[in-house]
């Protein structure tokens, strides 16, 4: 019996480290997010008055904050936030990556011109500059920071889809697919696209911690979640104000981020091995 | 020479856009500057008086061209709306403590990353070369407030051994820079290795090493001098990046930079200040960007050749 092309990607799954470490990490960020009113003992708002700042103790295990919040329902809380941002932000830039990036490609000429010159512009200021300005116009809060962080981003990924296209539109599949008299359309998102899904996969998944980790940047400089949201960067700002009275307040939110980012760091390295082992490390 | 000039020309029109970009976005902000200086409960004629005095009440266009025309004449930014002082005067203080923070923690970073990196590269698959390697694959997913808030707890909080905030002696420096270094540190790494790596697998080292060059000798002659062609134009291009990355911690440890106004400007929504920053950070990143191209011109003739329009 012929091990079917799936299985043997499993095959290869099993004997890579890295994508095992990283996806048993991701999923449980994944399940603690999916239970997090089970997982956590307190909800994330309304604290105990009488318990402010309480070191780790058995009752609250890493602690109490200025408004006597359990410090790790709220972490608990704060995954469902880390996610969402990973989930839309990628999405956006995902979205907007693969079509800038496939029409440039594939038409060319005045509209890849334009596209250049955008993304020489965007290279001009850096991102979170970018992104603060952004965020300035059209307000503070998450969801403004995660469409400003992904407006910056996404030029980027929309550069190497251009540079696949073009190199996939010369083929002799796509002439096949033009005497077939296929739609330019078509052959943009049924020739050329399924070429590049692996490439995508691993642009993504190496994008994402990047992503995470600015948007948090955001919260924490105010102008991403605002308060009484248990967002990580927030909770992290708001624990250096009493650094010298409960330092835990802004270790154990920073901890989670580093776990989560991390997890998508290692996941990426794993798929990059798997789906396209000639690409670069981006660093 | 031909090529200089060319990019001069792209990189102030480069300047130009963005100014333009950034300049309409304020425009468009929802926040009405004319009535944050009015302050509470205004009279209309009030209003319209503020915004022709400081020309608020004309077209987009006429007032982005206005604002160039000053800039570039007198070094006019116009009044801040906060601080009611001119903007140059505020931000031309900060220009120096924000650039020197950031040459400082370059020149430390790339002289602890890019031994580090090499090493790596010689030694790769040893132990060393796997501690490092995992070490920067952690480092990389550490936001640098979070590295800042590290620092801060052991060397402010536990052992009390540097201040916490504050700008006034040589060891207020030392835990932002700190910050910025280990903040770089990795990726550089990382850079410097995959370079090194690169050029360790091209048959001219394998040439050297055939003809009996020394292991010495090839590495400095041939591995060293190639693989520092795009460390040089790393070095030049993360300069402004460094700055945007001061933002925050100018912010974390109260240091009077560029970074600091810019937020506390964008919170109060004071966009002159806002402007002029954005305007200078893209000026740096121009040149920076033009002085790479040329290192990169000095370093790899090809590439002089190729982009300077054929070889005459």
């Amino acid at each position: 019996m012929n091990a079917s092309p799936f299985r043997e990607f499993l095959r290869s799954c099993y004997k890579n480290l890295n994508f095992i470490v990283g996806f048993i990490m991701l999923l449980s960020v994944i399940l603690t997010a999916a239970f997090a009113p089970k997982i956590a003992p307190y909800y994330f708002e309304g604290g105990n008055p009488n318990a402010k700042f309480t070191s780790p103790c058995p009752e609250y295990i890493l602690g109490t904050d200025n408004m006597g919040r359990d410090l790790f329902s709220r972490i608990v809380y704060g995954t469902r936030i880390t996610l969402k941002v990973a989930l839309i932000g990628g999405t956006i830039q995902l979205f907007l990556g693969v079509v800038v990036g496939l029409f440039c490609g594939f038409y060319g000429g005045v509209v890849d011109r334009f596209m250049l010159f955008f993304a020489d512009l965007t290279w001009c200021v850096p991102g979170m500059v970018m992104a603060l300005a952004v965020v300035t116009v059209i307000g503070s809060n998450l969801t403004n920071a995660i469409i400003a962080i992904a407006l910056v981003n996404w030029a980027s990924m929309a550069r190497t889809v251009r540079a696949k296209t073009m190199s996939l539109k010369n083929m002799a599949f796509i002439e096949t697919g033009v005497a077939f008299g296929e739609s330019n359309l078509a052959l943009m998102f049924r020739y050329i696209l399924p070429n590049i899904v692996p490439a995508l996969i691993v642009m993504v998944s190496m994008s994402l911690p990047g992503t995470i980790m600015s948007t948090t940047t955001l919260s924490f400089l105010g102008v991403g979640s605002q308060p009484p949201s248990p967002d990580w960067g927030l909770m992290v700002s708001d624990g250096i104000k009493y650094i010298t009275k409960a330092p835990w307040l802004a270790i154990y939110p920073g901890l989670a981020l580093v776990y989560t980012v991390l997890s998508f760091t290692i996941l990426g390295e794993g798929l990059r091995d798997l789906l396209d082992p000639r690409m670069k490390s981006l660093g | 020479m031909q090529y200089i000039v060319k990019r001069l020309l792209i990189g102030v029109l480069l300047v130009i856009c963005v100014s333009f970009l950034v300049f309409s976005m304020l425009y468009l902000m929802p926040g009405d500057p004319v009535h944050l200086m009015a302050g509470e409960g205004a009279s209309q004629e009030r209003l319209d008086e503020i915004a022709k005095q400081y020309g608020l009440d004309k077209p987009l266009m006429e007032q982005y061209v206005n604002w160039l025309k000053n800039v570039l004449t007198r070094r006019n930014f116009g009044i801040s709306f906060k601080y009611k002082v001119p903007v140059w005067d505020l931000v031309k203080v900060r220009i120096p403590v924000s650039l020197k923070l950031t040459l400082v923690t370059a020149v430390i970073q790339y002289l602890i990353a890019v031994p580090m990196g090499l090493l790596c590269a010689y030694k790769k698959d040893t132990l060393f070369d796997r501690l490092v390697v995992g070490g920067t694959l952690v480092m990389t997913s550490i936001p640098s407030f979070w590295i800042a808030v590290l620092l801060m707890l052991l060397f402010a909080v536990k052992f009390d051994l540097l201040p916490l905030s504050g700008f006034t002696s040589w060891k207020h420096y030392v835990l932002p820079i700190m910050a910025g270094v280990l903040g770089g540190l990795a990726s550089t790494t990382r850079l410097t290795k995959s370079e090194a790596l690169d050029a360790l697998n091209e048959k001219y080292v394998t040439t050297a090493y055939a003809k009996g060059l020394s292991e010495r000798a090839t590495r400095i002659r041939h591995v060293l001098r190639n693989s520092m062609i795009i460390i040089c134009v790393q070095i030049s291009q993360s300069i402004p990046w460094l700055i945007s990355g001061y933002i925050i911690l100018e912010k974390i440890f109260v240091i009077p930079g560029m970074g600091g106004l810019l937020i506390n400007s964008i919170i109060y929504q004071d966009f002159n200040v806002v402007q002029c920053l954005i305007f200078i950070i893209s000026i740096m990143t121009v040149i920076c960007n033009i002085l790479a191209d040329m290192v990169l011109g000095l370093l790899d003739p090809r590439i002089r050749i190729s982009t300077g329009g054929g070889d005459k």
